[in-house]
């Protein structure tokens, strides 16, 4: 009884999936007859076909220099500032990855770094399977032209050495339940900011100028602290006074939690302004720096004196 | 394909539990809280409010306490940022796509930005939000660089491509709603970047 259930269950899913596949899988057919495309994979249906793969293998490096890009007879500018250089053979994009990613980088797949470059892919044909960095022992595009502001952007942003916070607590190591902690971390140019360095191109140059805006402690006992710096150093002269802008109070102690400790990290929100030389134009955006290691800290129940 | 097996014990529902249990498997991406009761996953919540320890174990995660748990919530905090600077970006995608390059290196950030070029290329914008239940899987504090797995239960059915114009959804037919999701992170300096990001639109959660 139940194997025959099972059977016609069979049956079932193999209808199912028939009907699934004649679905088809990159667009919708509305009632007015328009398509959705499919632009956000995380949404859509994909279905994979074998053979269907870009091959990774463009036709060749000229290619770039076609005077048309055209992708689903849609005309395209060949190149994109984020994501490279196109390909009409197969749908994808080539952004030479610069500098060359490190030998043990899983893209060389062992082999040498001088025989080659690591292009990162991006391919509009969503059915692709050729996505990220690949290896090219010939060039399948040219690379990038200087100038390249989300290139500079980078550099600009590297230059800046930002540090991440190391931590301290006020006690140190022991705090005790419902007694403010204070909380900081060590304060310097590269911690705090502000910041700024310049990338320069041939013709235009960008200047990155970085700044602590939020610190947030995650303090391990399910709560996060949020302060608007790097927090106040104790010091034994301020005596049983609370930090001014960075503190904590623990309601419980550390001693059920693995080796009754709890470990704290904090992480630095910075606010990164990328301005470029030649229109003016700026983008800012946050860049979040943790700590590099969690400081443990013990936290015990008040222990009354006789 | 969208099917999969799912493995039910004969003996542990009558036959039209079974049924039920199969068709909507089967119809999975089409009805994402059909999907529920198949307790396959455990959302765990998003740091720092991660679940008291004890349950890592059970779900073959990494731990969340000691040391290794300050990691895994630094790392789900990368993680969520890069979710959050997604739909900021796929929010408005004729704006500056530059916050993703904070968070995602290699693949993921060519998934990223491939996908807010086809909204910019069809004129769509994102609106709504997925939610996300990140659990960070295992971590590999010692490799060069340190690596660190997260899983998702990706919900994505509140999340739509709407002109944009209009603002009038445009979603594709039929579209997922709910799946497991993959990524793989990898640390340089201080912060852990997302490389990787794999869907497994067939896996339901």
């Amino acid at each position: 009884m139940l194997r025959t259930a099972r059977r016609i269950l069979v049956r079932v899913l193999l209808l199912i999936g028939m009907l699934a596949a004649t679905i088809s899988p990159a667009g919708a057919e509305e009632p007015g007859g328009s398509v959705n495309p499919c632009a956000v994979r995380d949404i859509c249906i994909i279905v994979h076909e074998p053979g269907s793969t870009a091959s990774g293998h463009p036709g060749g490096k000229t290619e770039t220099a076609a005077a048309k890009c055209v992708w689903d007879g849609v005309e395209r500018p060949c190149w994109n500032d984020q994501l490279g250089w196109f390909s009409n053979s197969t749908g994808c994009y080539y952004m030479l990855m610069q500098p060359k990613p490190p030998a043990d980088h899983r893209a060389w797949g062992g082999r040498d770094p001088a025989t080659g470059e690591i292009y990162n892919v991006s391919c509009l044909d969503s059915s692709s399977a050729a996505r990220g960095p690949q290896f090219f022992a010939q060039a399948p595009a040219g690379p990038p032209p200087t100038d390249n502001v989300v290139a500079l952007r980078k550099e600009a942003l590297e230059m800046l050495h930002i540090a991440p916070p190391k931590m301290h607590a006020a006690p140190a190591g022991k705090a005790v339940v419902g007694a403010p902690v204070w909380l900081w971390y060590d304060r310097s140019a590269a911690s705090v900011g502000p910041l700024t360095g310049t990338a320069r191109g041939n013709v235009i140059s960008v200047t990155a100028t970085a700044w602590v805006e939020d610190v947030v402690w995650d303090t391990d006992d399910f709560h996060t602290v949020g302060c608007k710096g790097a927090g106040t150093p104790y010091r034994a002269d301020l005596g049983r006074t609370e930090s001014p802008d960075c503190e904590h109070v623990f309601r419980s102690s550390s001693a059920h939690r693995a080796d009754g400790t709890l470990y704290l990290t904090a992480t630095a929100i910075w606010k990164v302004k990328a301005t470029r030389s030649d229109t003016g134009q700026s983008v800012e955006f946050d860049y979040p720096v943790p700590s590099a290691t969690s400081m443990p800290l013990q936290v015990a129940e008040v222990q009354v004196l006789n | 394909m969208r099917q999969r097996v799912i493995m039910v014990r004969p003996g542990a529902v009558g036959v039209g539990g079974l049924t039920l249990l199969l068709l909507t498997a089967c119809g999975a991406a089409d009805n994402g809280s059909a999907t529920d009761r198949l307790p396959e996953f455990t959302p765990a919540p998003t740091a720092p409010a991660a679940a008291p320890g004890g349950s890592a174990a059970a779900t073959g995660s990494a731990p969340t306490e000691g040391p290794d748990g300050a990691t895994g919530r630094v790392v789900l905090r990368a993680y969520q940022g890069w979710w959050d600077a997604q739909i900021a970006a796929f929010g408005q995608p004729a704006a500056d796509p530059v916050a993703l390059r904070g968070y995602a290196v290699d693949g993921a950030l060519s998934g990223s930005l491939i996908t807010r070029q086809q909204l910019l290329d069809a004129k769509l914008v994102m609106t709504g939000s997925p939610r996300n239940s990140p659990l960070v899987k295992s971590i590999q504090s010692t490799g060069n660089p340190p690596t660190a797995i997260v899983e998702d239960c990706l919900d994505v059915t509140d999340w739509h491509q709407a002109d944009a114009g209009t603002k009038a959804v445009r979603d594709p037919s039929p579209r997922l709603t709910r799946y497991v999701a993959t990524a793989t992170l990898r640390k340089s300096d201080s912060r852990w970047l997302i490389e990787d990001f794999k869907r497994e639109e067939g896996r339901s959660c």
